[in-house]
């Protein structure tokens, strides 16, 4: 349990205490009308539920709670009789807030903001009925309206011994909801003065009227002392502010300046969660900087020239204070808190339960089937549609879970599109990246487990593949070179491409390396389609010099282990002096997979649906033989290899496994023909992968429970290609 | 320190409107009739060291009209002094003429006090 949660557990329980608090106290009061320990208490507790709950985020409740004490303050202080209808009105609300809390706690709003001012306004009228203008005590009167509002004016007041409190002026409590961000840019002339202007005063009458959460100057312009012209104006600033004023109400602010002074206001709610910019999260430190004109662009680029931390560079040198700094970074981590707050964190586990569950409820149905069908009792018609029907919404529920798990790349994308840049930068390169497909969702722990090897490819493009500029230039290439991440879905499968449009793999030298390095013996070689192969043997690496980020050869084999090791694999194309893309076919998610079920030799397997591309019944006279037992069929106008699915784990000595129909595989790196007894219907499946012991057989990835109780190896596409294709220098397809 | 405002128009029941607004909203408030009169009361602010806080004045006025005046203010000492126009007169060439001569808003009669209150308190801090 978090400390979030924690804290929360905490607030229900003093909740529950501080009400029945509330409730004890106003059934004696009830009984015994008059001011004194049971109005202390009632007070007390409506005082601490209120700080409670804003401490939680309960601002409804603590709103309500807020204008409930106002209320009591008054029957404190002897100035609201307590009657018989106000004891019975206070019963109401101790249930009102209790069900508010209890709304919260299950993620719904607190109140409909209908039920909330109605309620509101019930207070307001009680406060109205009793107390009579002029009646009520000096303190009571509200301050003079001009007196800004400090901001931020939460009513959060630590729980604490009671001290003699100024009573607050009963307002209309604003909406949360009502709330919106704004982003204000004001550039001014330096003639402002001229007109008559103050931009102290703008700010001011903005303060009035919305919170400013944060308020950047621009002190770009401002000149040497000895050359500063008093009468002159050098500030800029960039505010966001919190308020539930209009776009037009905030513009009348800057009525009179906004003709001749470049002012912009743009509301910017949708990036604002609980107040908090979460874009700041996202962005780069420099930039944010750069953004609120804290520092100019080339003094971030001096800084992230010398590849220290960027913030300490900028320290240091003076560019920024410290302050600023410390302030923007605190800015950052709040953001990034408060985007990851906004979503539900689930331990995978619970998930995980969730789909083995459903995984047995299907078994089980399929079980109902089969005894009822053993039973040689006639599948009623109505009793199979129903059971066809809890299959379909079993189905659905597998999938919603697994959903669960997904996530759009976009986030992913942009992280590499900063490395991109930043490598770029430290080595004098120009690029312009790419990207799309950003909203291609993928399996969380997918993602997590390619981040790492996909950053090694994003730098291994820029530093291998983009030319310097000047070289760029004499091939009569744009100097500015381009870096593309694309993702998309193909069959079951995400595909996830990394592109540059650089100098290409230079296969020859590739060759005299390998050779050199002993990856490849004298006399041996292998085709232009075989190079990723090279690329990713341990201790190989073709740059001339090492870099400091993209490392010294251990990357691109650690690379392609990664994304076999999660049931996917990489394929590289690329052409001398045009570029390289690499692509990763990714598993869409670890928890579903489709499969054909088939039967080979008396045993079943599973073969995952993604990489089938086609069934057809064997026909010998459509299959070619050479060698011993070489032999390829037509598919869709090329030869593909053929192997008997019994064979390849070694059951040919077990009988049966004539092999009547061929299963087409396509793995987007190679095609091959599986051969086997009997195909049956594709259906979802839940892999649990083998116990350690059984790691590592060659051609399964895991193991599934039938809906007949008995268990189907599910075949591991890759390594199959693998056992025909590789090694380097073997077999290939033609 | 008390801060006061200049109000130029050649209409006393205009004068004197504008004075019980300003004055309930807590400013002190010296009259001119027309910019030749309200030029002189400047002059003798100055000699007693005090200047207003914002000069509030209309278009339309005999002997000195108000664009002049405005141009006349803003080659004195007096040149940072917000302005603003209170009058009858809407159109759009006139506005920009006053804009280009320096006025710092705009208000078209008949006028509320509301928005003549809140036009004032962006150019005058009051506490």
């Amino acid at each position: 349990m978090n400390e979030m949660d924690e804290t929360l557990q905490i607030f229900f329980q003093e909740t529950e205490d501080l009400l029945k608090a509330a409730e004890e106290a106003l059934l004696r009061l009830e009984g015994d009308p008059k001011t004194g320990p049971h109005v202390e208490e009632l007070f007390r507790s409506i005082h601490t539920l209120k700080s409670g709950s804003a401490m939680v985020g309960f601002t409804t409740t603590s709103e309500y709670a807020h204008a409930l004490e106002n209320l009591l303050e008054r029957v404190r202080g002897g100035t609201l009789p307590i009657s018989k209808p106000l004891v019975s009105y206070l019963l109401e609300d101790v249930d009102f807030l209790r069900q508010m809390v209890e709304n919260g706690a299950e993620g719904r709003p607190e109140a409909e903001p209908g039920v909330i001012k109605n309620k509101k306004a019930q207070v307001n009228r009680f406060l109205g009925m009793d107390a009579i203008p002029g009646a009520e005590p000096e303190e009571e009167r509200p301050r003079p309206a001009q007196e800004p509002k400090p901001p931020a004016a939460a009513p959060v007041a630590a729980p604490g011994p009671e001290k003699t409190r100024e009573p607050e002026p009963l307002r209309a409590e604003p909406e949360k909801d009502d709330s919106r961000f704004f982003e204000i840019t004001l550039r001014f002339k330096n003639d402002l003065f001229l007109s008559g202007q103050d931009p102290i005063l703008l700010l001011l009458a903005l303060s009035e009227m919305a919170e400013l959460v944060d308020v950047a100057p621009d002190l770009s312009r401002l000149p040497r002392y000895d050359e500063l012209d008093p009468f002159s104006m050098y500030l800029s600033w960039r505010i966001v502010a919190k308020t539930q004023a209009t776009l037009e109400e905030i513009g009348d602010i800057f009525l009179f300046v906004k003709d001749d002074n470049p002012i912009e206001i743009e509301e910017v709610s949708r990036r604002f969660k609980d107040g908090v910019d979460v874009e700041v999260g996202e962005q780069p430190i420099g930039e944010v900087l750069v953004s609120r004109g804290a520092v100019s662009r080339e003094d971030l680029g001096g800084a992230l020239r010398e590849q220290k931390k960027i913030g300490q560079i900028l320290v240091e040198s003076g560019k920024v204070e410290e302050a600023v700094l410390d302030e923007v970074v605190s800015q950052q981590n709040e953001s990034r808190v408060t985007y990851r707050k906004t979503s539900l964190r689930v331990d995978v586990e619970k998930i995980e339960h969730l789909m083995n569950l459903a995984e047995e409820i299907g078994i089980g149905l399929s079980r109902t089937r089969n005894v009822l069908e053993r039973m040689e009792m006639a599948l009623d018609h109505e009793l199979s549609i129903e059971l066809e029907n809890l299959h379909k919404v079993n189905r659905e529920f597998q999938e919603r879970v697994a959903q669960v798990r997904m996530f759009p790349l976009e986030g992913t994308f942009r992280r590499f599109q900063r490395i991109a840049r930043d490598t770029a930068f430290e080595q004098g390169k120009r690029i312009r990246v790419l990207l799309s497909g950003v909203d291609t969702e993928l399996d969380k722990e997918v993602i997590e487990h390619i981040t790492d090897p996909l950053k090694h490819l994003v730098r291994n493009c820029v530093d291998h593949g983009i030319e310097p500029p000047a070289e760029r230039e004499s091939a009569g290439k744009n100097p500015e070179g381009v870096i593309g991440f694309r993702a998309f879905q193909k069959g079951g499968m995400i595909l996830v491409q990394i592109r540059d449009d650089g100098r290409g793999v230079d296969y020859d030298k590739v060759l005299r390396r390998a050779l050199e390095k002993g990856v490849l013996k004298q006399g041996e070689t292998v085709g232009p389609e075989n190079v990723l192969d090279i690329l990713c043997t341990p201790g190989f690496s073709t740059a001339q010099e090492v870099t400091a980020l993209s490392g010294r050869g251990v990357g691109m084999d650690v690379v392609r282990t990664e994304v076999e090791k999660l049931g996917g694999a990489m394929a590289l194309t690329t052409e001398k002096g045009k570029g390289s893309t690499f692509t990763l076919s990714l598993p869409l998610t670890f928890a579903l997979t489709e499969v054909l079920h088939v039967l080979a030799h008396g045993r079943s397997f599973l073969v995952p649906l993604w990489g089938v591309a086609g069934t057809e019944e064997y026909n010998p006279g459509r299959v070619r033989f050479f060698g011993g037992t070489g032999r390829v069929a037509l598919f869709r106008d090329e030869y593909v290899p053929l192997v008997s699915l019994g064979s390849l784990f070694g059951l040919d000595a077990e009988g049966g496994g004539q092999g009547t129909v061929l299963v087409f595989i396509d793995t987007a790196r190679q095609r091959f023909g599986l051969l086997v007894d009997e195909v049956q219907d594709p259906h979802q499946v839940v892999v649990k992968s083998l116990e350690t012991n059984f790691r590592g057989v060659p051609g399964i990835s895991g193991a599934t429970l039938m809906g007949d109780g008995s268990i189907s190896l599910v075949i591991d596409l890759f390594s199959v290609e693998e056992m025909f294709f590789r090694p380097v220098g073997g077999r290939h397809n033609a | 320190m008390e801060k006061f405002i200049l109000v130029i128009d050649d209409s006393p029941t205009i004068r004197s409107s504008v004075t019980f607004c300003l004055q309930k909203a807590g400013y002190s408030v010296i009259q001119a009739k027309d910019g030749e009169n309200a030029l002189e009361a400047l002059i003798r602010l100055k000699k007693k060291g005090s200047m207003p806080a914002l000069i509030l004045t209309d278009i339309n006025m005999p002997n000195m009209d108000g664009i002049t005046l405005i141009q006349r203010i803003k080659a004195t000492e007096f040149r940072f002094l917000p302005i603003l126009v209170l009058t009858t007169e809407g159109e759009r060439a006139m506005i920009e003429k006053g804009r280009q001569s320096g006025a710092s808003g705009w208000i078209i009669k008949p006028f509320n006090p509301e928005e003549l209150l809140g036009a004032i308190k962006k150019f005058v801090y009051m506490k």
